[in-house]
């Protein structure tokens, strides 16, 4: 038996990897994610197998009780991942993230209170360092997904002082429990120690700006994958550490990558300013703007070689990708080229608004990413930037005061001609002015973004 | 328990080492396109942390008390975490998938 766990284990293991090489192949990488899952099931068989052979007196209610909640969690979990929108996806793995870190946290919680099973101090540091990051990882995520889905947008005054009082409270609560172990306060101060983790967890998350919320998710994600490691350390399971250190690997890579994205560091984005000083008047005050037309538009791209569409998140809010595609086939009829450009940090995620595009059935050569989008805008005639705002924002590279500075933009002023699908004037998640909108070249359409490429359409067909 | 393949600390150390090479550098490979997928394959994977819940469940001499409850709360919201995560990564790569989606749309 414990030979069988053992090679289910080592076939684990092998699944995992080569699950995450295939990965890397958006043609095959339904098929890597479902050698992830055979991986996670084996895992867990083969635990189960090597822990009822080594333990005598094993309780098979129990084992009962396992594949049941098992079940349980697996049909929860399909109805709440088929439960949300593909532009929800954001917020569905940030709250998943918190079940995780939740669940990793109950488990440290319960061999913290297992006095008997602590014998020395490493499982003891062990364990209350999961419990924190684990209750913290819950509350931050849980912040973080209700800031993602909007409803959570309050703006707390000394928000990081808060922060950094529950964090040192919550490391002081953990050295206490570890050199001054006294039975009597014992509950109390992992109580508080819960406490202080959650109330850290939510000042952390609250004082990211909305639009670092792609990083601080990543950054989430990676906690959780140290968790997973250390957790693995108290339970010596080879395969807990070894997923735990691929999980914080991705974590660690993909936030490097965002902050490169964003043109921002780590630490700006924990220590920097959170509130936005412009007031909303000045965000939307704009002296000259050109308006113009579905219908105007639609004789601009009869006579025109080369359009660019640059999606934001507003164009899946209003679910205009379909549409998208139907214009692509239309000027693609008419011999006009039709590119979508890409900023990497469009929508939500990296590769959010990629996987939208893609649903809606645009191929791959059609996407350019923001180098190659930004080389080919150059030779563009004609630019529809669709419910994006802060990624085609130009004070990024003029205004040196600008909250958004530095950050690589689309730069579609490079385009003969710029048109803003825009239902308002309102700001973007940065919450500021775009110097964009009063360009030389620019034309406001203030319509739906799915309304104004329908009436495109239309005047198209005719 | 003379006969089980337990780890030392220190092995734990090689391993972390190791994985983190192994891991950076498939995970750098992977392009950006994919990157929201990633991201929640790899959520999906933490939630392996239910193993440990499974592990404090099969103690023997385990009653029905309060450690069992969290436990079996852990447990179950650690696989809510492990199946949503998989099946929301599934509902992403559906749609790279380009063949199928063409026939969809042949107005």
């Amino acid at each position: 038996m414990i030979l069988t766990g053992n090679i289910g284990i080592f076939a684990a293991t092998a699944s995992f990897l080569m699950g995450m090489m295939i990965m890397g192949n958006p043609k095959k990488a339904v098929f890597g994610n479902f050698l992830l899952v055979v991986g996670m099931i084996v895992a867990i068989v083969s635990t189960i197998l090597i822990q009822s052979s080594i333990e005598n007196g094993m309780q098979w209610n129990n084992l009962l009780l396992i594949f049941g909640l098992l079940i349980v969690g697996t049909v929860i979990g399909k109805k709440i991942s088929f439960g949300f929108q593909l532009t929800k996806m954001p917020e569905l793995v940030s709250l998943f993230n918190g079940f995780g870190g939740l669940a990793a946290g109950l488990i440290g919680l319960v061999g913290t209170l297992n006095f008997s099973l602590v014998s020395d101090a490493l499982s003891s540091a062990i364990l209350l360092v999961s419990v924190f990051l684990g209750f913290l990882t819950f509350s931050a995520s849980f912040i973080a997904f209700l800031k993602l889905g909007g409803k959570f947008k309050k703006y707390i005054p000394h928000n990081g002082t808060y922060s950094v009082v529950s964090l040192v409270i919550s490391v002081l609560l953990i050295f206490v429990l570890l050199f001054y172990p006294n039975i009597n306060t014992y509950m109390l101060l992992v109580g508080l120690l819960i406490t202080f983790s959650l109330i850290h967890g939510v000042f952390f998350a609250n004082g990211v700006g909305g639009g670092d919320m792609p990083i601080l998710i990543s950054i989430l994600n990676g906690l959780t994958g140290v968790l997973t490691v250390i957790s693995g350390i108290y339970f010596e399971s080879a395969i807990m550490i070894l997923s735990g250190v691929f999980v914080g690997a991705t974590g660690i890579i993909l936030t490097v990558q965002m902050c490169g994205a964003m043109n921002t560091s780590i630490l700006k984005v924990f220590l920097g300013p959170t509130a936005k000083a412009v007031s909303s008047d000045e965000a939307t005050n704009y002296e000259v703007l050109r308006e113009t037309s579905p219908v105007k538009v639609a004789a601009d791209l009869t006579l025109v070689k080369k359009v660019v569409i640059v999606p934001g998140f507003g164009l899946a809010v209003a679910k205009a990708q379909k549409l998208c595609r139907e214009l692509k086939d239309e000027l693609n009829a008419m011999d006009i080229e039709l590119k979508f450009v890409i900023h990497p940090v469009a929508g939500r995620m990296p590769g959010h608004m990629n996987v939208l595009l893609a649903e809606a059935g645009i191929e791959y050569a059609d996407i350019l990413d923001l180098d190659k989008g930004n080389d080919y805008l150059s030779e563009t005639d004609l630019c529809l930037v669709i419910g994006a705002n802060d990624v085609v924002n130009t004070a990024a590279e003029n205004d040196s005061d600008s909250s958004i500075h530095g950050m690589p933009i689309v730069q579609t002023y490079k385009s003969k001609k710029v048109v803003i699908v825009k239902r308002s004037l309102s700001p973007g998640y940065a919450g500021i002015k775009n110097p964009l909108f009063e360009h030389a070249t620019a034309e406001m359409l203030f319509v739906d973004a799915k309304e104004a490429i329908d009436r495109i359409l239309t005047e198209l067909k005719m | 328990m003379e006969n089980t393949f337990s780890l030392t600390p220190i092995d734990g150390i090689y391993i972390i080492l190791l994985c983190t090479l192994v891991g950076i550098s498939i995970i750098k490979n992977v392009p950006a396109v994919l990157h929201t997928p990633l991201m929640s394959g790899s959520n999906a994977i933490s939630g392996i942390i239910i193993i440990g819940g499974t592990i404090q469940l099969m103690q023997p001499g385990i009653g029905f008390n309060l450690m069992t409850v969290i436990s079996a709360i852990g447990v179950l919201i650690g696989s809510i975490n492990v199946a949503g995560g998989f099946f929301v990564t599934h509902r992403m790569l559906k749609m790279f998938k380009p063949k199928k989606i063409k026939n969809d749309f042949n107005r």
